[in-house]
């Protein structure tokens, strides 16, 4: 079960029909070792790899046949291997074999998304980022044809006219109950059509020391410490003379510049200090940040208000003139990381003291809540005077950010911590004095330094077996928030049988997702009705799917019902 | 029972055996010399013993998820009746994951030193013989195996190749030769001065001839020597590779445990699951020093 | 003369490694799958629009040779080029991360060389007796446990049991000091010291240890020492005597040691969360951050390199059988 089965494509292509798995394991085994030493050049051997299962696989498709080992690729994560390990325990009745094999993530990634080069089956989970709390991401960038191509998230390649058109209407419904149905159609035909298996949304558990401070605000998909959603650090009060949260986080920033990259923990941890134009209230709902409202005109135009008396750190007053030049500065420029503004907008004029008007190159109803809010007001002054010399100004170290948001920079020591004091001349001041974010990349100590005191909390996904010994601790607090991120299992569609509907619904109702969330994570979390968008989220989650109860008749009933026989052996055979 | 001159002439078959078995215990015999050097062989055959047997004697399958009669998984259980050692974080037998981690210690450990050995000792031959311009190249090659750092280099690679068994494998023997490959080459050159080299290139025995028939035994012992401690120090390899999150996930090593129970916060909780993969890792490589100390006063004879 | 010739001949073979191991490890980073604009890919947060831009602007769509040269180019005028991942000068990345290695090292280095020089000769003359065989054994134990394992225990037991210690990192992110003691220069950093300094003792100490007690048995037993004690010498004199003698084995060794020492530090890092160079370069691959990935790796290995051409020089000077290599 190491190297694909690919290599023995390249010498033997009964290899599939072998009889004796642990043989022909032993022979994978000795033909990658074989690869590994530069049989095949290091580069293409994992694509090529790959590329010959694949290619193997497409020749065993032949009507009739047995169902082929299907390779999967998966990220070398603990809970994905023992997620695999549970699938291939679930699917054995049906006949059905894997070829599990892994990578790291960053591998994973190049291979899969930007060379599209799934195998039969891949695994992912997405986080709850703050625009994926907008339909159009589990929608649109996962499912739509558009997106089936290098770099794209479609990787299963799944091709649908009607739920191409559902998707791109969605998205340009301005009006939200309209909206709401489109959405609502284009989940249903994911479901009917099921190029993916969603399994669960995981909770989100994070810890904090309650006998310190308080108030702390658990958010959709942001729990009470992550820096996704702004309004969670607002309302926390220190419950002792120390008025600076201390807390952990695994990552660290990259940059300081907020027009650098899109990368979601550095661009949201910047947002602390550059204020968007909107954020997400506890509620998931749209609210004004650095506005004080918006308001949709027409189709392609919105109009912003600014909030009077906003002031950047630096004392100076912010105007339109900085709302206009910050999106006058993106369009001119072209970040990369603010391509969903550049794709987005086409101009931005001052209609008076306080008003921008917006032009939209096309209607698009995701425009306030994923271009709004990520855009944050720049200080025209800073960013007009800096040095020319620079390839772009994303380049631009930026060691001193100055923003109109809620925590002002103080001190940022790479790879150790990044310090914010309170900006008490936001609309709507911290209650705290400042906070720490202190870089501890093991759980290990994450845990160890909340336990002893050392942190007052602990931002970073827990897991609820970790989270039941630490509430053990009278000083300490564990607190659970669901997620709008989820665990999926990809299907190649392009890929025998993972092209045939009876046999990805037989794996829908073959899984038992109850089961795998239980032994992954502790049963901490919401198993998945089948449609990309959790049932948490009420206002675009579809109420009437009842999801799948494991159940391996109806699976197999499923599958003889799409024309699928198993030989003697109990092995799938495909459709004749 | 030395005495081969007996009245009736053993068949040869049982002299062909018997010689080199007596040779072989002997051999074997050394290592018990002292108590530390007992001790270690006794260890090195317990773990080759396990792994040999480890399909029959391992209690569950080591990648089996554990229920109660509640149907609740027995995650982060402390040793009891069914299970000696405990179970890990997603109810796994701690106890077969130990008896199967045995295999991969072996494996990896004999595979690994075969490779360096053969690397290494042919490297260091061909340079210590030929000299000149192969030497200076072969010396600059492993120049660059000394200069590149080990585990960042194993990243590299699994990040090139994926972080398979086999992957591993090729990463430490990609590395570890060097060592080997420089003292072989200094015993070389010491040896290839010595009279019966000397006589054997004057009677025309051709360059290959020499390096293997005549100097090669000659380094074998020391060789031998450093194919013992290689076997430790590739095992320790792959156990920190391991540990970093970037082994082999389908293979039950005792690196891969130690990983698992750190990267899911267990470590100092579950003590059933972190002290015994360690305890193991350190007992195998103390046998194998022990051991290896006592072979080394053959390869050196003054440190007898 | 010849030594100069000998001298300049090495000199030169290590800077033809050296550029070897350029451009190594420059084509081996190249060769892993994606490029350090495909995490963002990851995503869905970078359009393929706005990534083929970027790696435009940042040069990676140029062919594999072309990239060598402008690297070599702008390394010859000293430029080691911009970090993908921070969009900072690589040396700046660096650096710190540098200091903070060397702070560990060092320490480390001197206590494992220091005690292993003193009990290796202590042990060495006891050679024989029975203390001598048990000392032997002992100090190979912690050099067999895994490094990261009694890093692990030691953790466990000074710093989460009896809290006499920091569980890890550099410094306090937010450190406030309470006591007097507390308030002396460096308390913060010291204090973080103690633990993988010990662990890293703990492990590197058998080495040189052992090779200065093979080295002392072998010097104990050679001609000018049965002279020197049958002119009746003192212990005293005896040991400093063939202490000197018996010095060099080690130092060259511990040339050797100060570069494996660079490249190992990897898992005391990731035990002790220390920000080093190690984590550093395990980063930047995983990031694809070549600038730094490959000035990382660069650095260590012309350490190691440079080391052992500084202990071959030495030898070449001091034993003249060697220079005709």
């Amino acid at each position: 079960m190491t190297k694909s089965s690919g290599n023995d494509a390249i010498v033997d292509p009964n290899t599939y029909a072998d009889p004796d798995p642990k043989r022909a394991a032993s022979r994978r085994d000795v033909l990658g070792f074989l690869a590994a030493f530069g049989v095949v050049t290091p580069t293409a051997s994992l694509i090529s790899a790959i590329d010959a299962g694949i290619a193997t696989a497409e020749a065993q498709t032949a009507a009739g046949q047995p169902v082929p080992r299907l390779s999967v690729y998966t990220p070398n994560w603990p809970d994905m291997i023992e997620l695999w390990r549970q699938l291939a325990r679930d699917w054995a009745p049906l006949g059905v074999d894997l070829d599990v094999q892994q990578g790291t993530l960053d591998t994973f990634v190049s291979n899969i998304v930007a060379e599209q080069k799934l195998p039969h089956l891949g695994s992912m989970s997405w986080g709850g980022a703050p625009d994926r709390l907008d339909p159009d991401y589990f929608i649109s960038e996962m499912f739509h044809s558009r997106r089936a191509i290098k770099g794209g998230l479609n990787f299963g390649l799944y091709k649908s006219d009607e739920f191409d058109k559902a998707a791109d209407s969605q998205r340009q419904a301005m009006d939200p109950a309209e909206r709401q149905k489109l959405v609502r159609l284009a989940q249903e035909l994911v479901v009917a059509d099921s190029p993916s298996l969603i399994l669960y949304h995981r909770d989100i558990i994070h810890a904090y020391n309650k006998k310190r401070f308080k108030g702390m605000k658990p958010i959709l998909g942001n729990g009470i410490g992550f820096p996704y959603m702004p309004l969670a650090y607002m309302d926390i009060e220190a419950l002792q003379p120390r008025k600076v949260l201390r807390l952990t986080s695994i990552y660290d920033i990259a940059s300081l510049n907020p027009f650098q990259t899109p990368e979601i923990y550095n661009s949201t941890t910047l947002r602390l200090i550059y204020a968007t134009f909107v954020t997400r209230d506890e509620k998931a709902e749209v609210m004004p940040w650095a506005l004080a409202s918006w308001n949709v005109v027409d189709n392609t135009t919105v109009d912003i208000v600014l909030r009077p008396n906003t002031k950047f750190h630096d004392g100076k007053p912010a105007t339109v003139e900085d709302v206009k030049f910050t999106f006058d500065f993106i369009l001119k420029h072209k970040f990369p990381a603010m391509g969903r503004v550049t794709d987005a907008l086409e101009s931005a004029s001052i209609t008076g003291d306080n008003t921008v008007r917006l032009k939209l190159k096309q209607p698009s109803a995701p425009f306030v809540a994923n271009v709004l809010g990520y855009a944050f007001l720049a200080p025209k002054h800073i960013w007009e005077t800096i040095p020319a010399n620079l390839a772009t100004p994303a380049d631009w170290p930026n060691d001193k950010p100055v923003g109109s948001g809620p925590w002002k920079f103080v001190e940022w020591r790479k790879g150790e911590h990044i310090q914010f004091a309170a900006n008490k001349d936001f609309y709507r001041p911290a209650k705290l004095d400042g906070f720490i974010a202190a870089v501890v990349p093991q759980m290990e100590s994450m845990v160890g330094m909340l336990e002893r005191g050392d942190s007052d909390m602990l931002a970073w996904n827990l897991d609820m077996t970790l989270g039941a010994r630490i509430s053990q601790n009278p000083d300490l607090e564990v607190v659970r928030t669901p997620t709008h991120g989820q665990h999926e299992v990809r299907l190649n569609l392009s890929m025998a049988p993972c092209n045939n509907k009876a046999f990805r619904h037989a794996l829908q109702h073959a899984t038992d997702r109850k089961k795998i969330l239980d032994i992954i994570f502790s049963g901490a979390g919401v198993v998945s009705h089948g449609a990309p968008i959790t049932p948490a989220l009420e206002a675009w989650a579809v109420p009437s799917l009842k999801g799948y109860e494991p159940n391996i008749d109806k699976a197999r009933a499923v599958l003889k019902d799409g024309g699928f026989t198993w030989n003697a052996q109990g092995k799938l055979m495909l459709p004749s | 029972m030395t005495d081969t001159s007996s009245l009736s002439a053993p068949p040869a078959l049982v002299v062909r055996i018997a010689v080199p078995m007596r040779r072989l215990a002997r051999f074997l015999a050394i290592a018990f010399e002292t108590w530390s050097g007992s001790f270690g062989i006794t260890v090195l055959a317990i773990i080759v013993l396990v792994a040999a047997l480890s399909p029959w004697i391992a209690p569950y399958d080591p990648i089996a998820n554990h229920f109660n009669q509640a149907g609740q998984l027995k995650r982060l259980e402390p040793p009891s009746a069914a299970h000696w050692l405990g179970t890990t974080y997603y109810g796994l037998d701690v106890l077969s994951q130990m008896i199967d981690g045995t295999r991969i210690v072996l494996v990896v450990g004999i595979t690994c030193a075969f490779f360096i050995a053969i690397i290494g000792t042919n490297v260091g031959l061909v340079a210590g013989y030929y000299g000149g311009r192969i030497d200076a190249a072969l010396m600059r090659i492993t120049g660059l195996a000394f200069g590149i750092p080990f585990i960042p280099f194993a990243v590299v690679l699994v990040a090139l190749l994926g972080p398979s068994l086999w992957n591993m494998i090729l990463t430490i023997s990609l590395l570890m030769w060097r060592t080997t490959a420089r003292v072989i080459r200094s015993q070389v050159l010491s040896v290839r001065e010595r009279g019966f080299v000397k006589a054997a290139k004057i009677a025309g025995a051709s360059d290959l001839r020499i390096i293997y028939v005549h100097i090669f035994p000659n380094v074998l012992p020391m060789t031998l020597l450093y194919v013992a401690f290689d076997i430790a120090w590739a095992v320790l390899a792959e156990a920190s590779i391991s540990f970093l999150g970037f082994g082999d996930p389908n293979q039950v090593s005792w690196g891969q445990m130690l990983y698992l129970a750190y990267v899911s916060g267990s470590i100092r909780q579950a003590w059933w699951w972190t002290i015994p993969p360690g305890l193991g890792l350190s007992l195998f490589v103390i046998a194998v020093f022990l051991v290896g100390r006592q072979y080394e006063k053959l390869a050196s004879p003054r440190l007898r | 003369m010849e030594f100069l010739g000998f001298a300049a001949r090495r000199t030169v073979h290590t800077a033809v490694t050296l550029v070897l191991l350029l451009v190594f490890m420059f084509v081996l980073f190249r060769l892993i799958p994606g490029d350090p604009t495909t995490l963002l890919l990851g995503t869905g947060e970078l359009t393929l629009e706005a990534q083929q831009r970027l790696r435009a602007q940042w040069g990676l769509d140029q062919s594999l040779f072309e990239q060598l040269l402008a690297y070599c180019r702008n390394l010859i005028s000293g430029e080691l080029g911009l970090s993908f991942y921070y969009r900072r000068p690589v040396t700046e990345v660096i650096g710190p991360m540098l200091i903070n290695t060397v702070i560990l090292m060092l320490p480390i280095l001197v206590l494992a060389i220091g005690l292993g020089i003193v009990i290796g000769t202590w042990l060495g003359w006891r050679r024989g007796e029975r203390v001598e065989e048990l000392g032997a054994v002992l100090v190979l134990i912690p050099r067999a446990l895994p490094v990261f394992w009694t890093g692990i225990v030691l953790l466990s037991l000074f710093a989460y049991k009896l809290q006499w210690f920091p569980i890890g990192g550099i410094r306090e992110a937010f450190f406030y000091p309470e006591a007097w003691y507390q308030n002396l220069p460096y308390y913060d950093v010291l204090q973080h010291l103690v633990l993988p300094v010990a662990t890293g003792v703990l492990a590197s100490m058998a080495d040189p240890l052992m090779i200065m007690r093979t080295s002392l048995i072998e010097v104990r037993d050679e001609e000018f020492m049965v002279l020197a004690r049958a002119r009746g010498l003192s212990t005293r004199s005896l040991q400093r005597l063939a202490r000197r003698s018996a010095l060099l084995p080690v130092l060259t060794y511990s040339a050797v040691m100060v570069g494996f020492a660079f490249g190992g530090q990897v898992l005391l890092e990731v035990v002790f969360t220390w920000p080093g160079m190690g984590r550093l370069m395990v980063n930047s691959v995983t990031q694809r951050d070549y600038p730094v990935a490959q000035a990382a790796f660069f650095l260590m290995a012309s350490v190691v390199v440079v080391l052992n051409l500084i202990v071959d020089l030495l030898y070449g000077w001091l034993d003249p059988r060697i220079r005709h290599d």
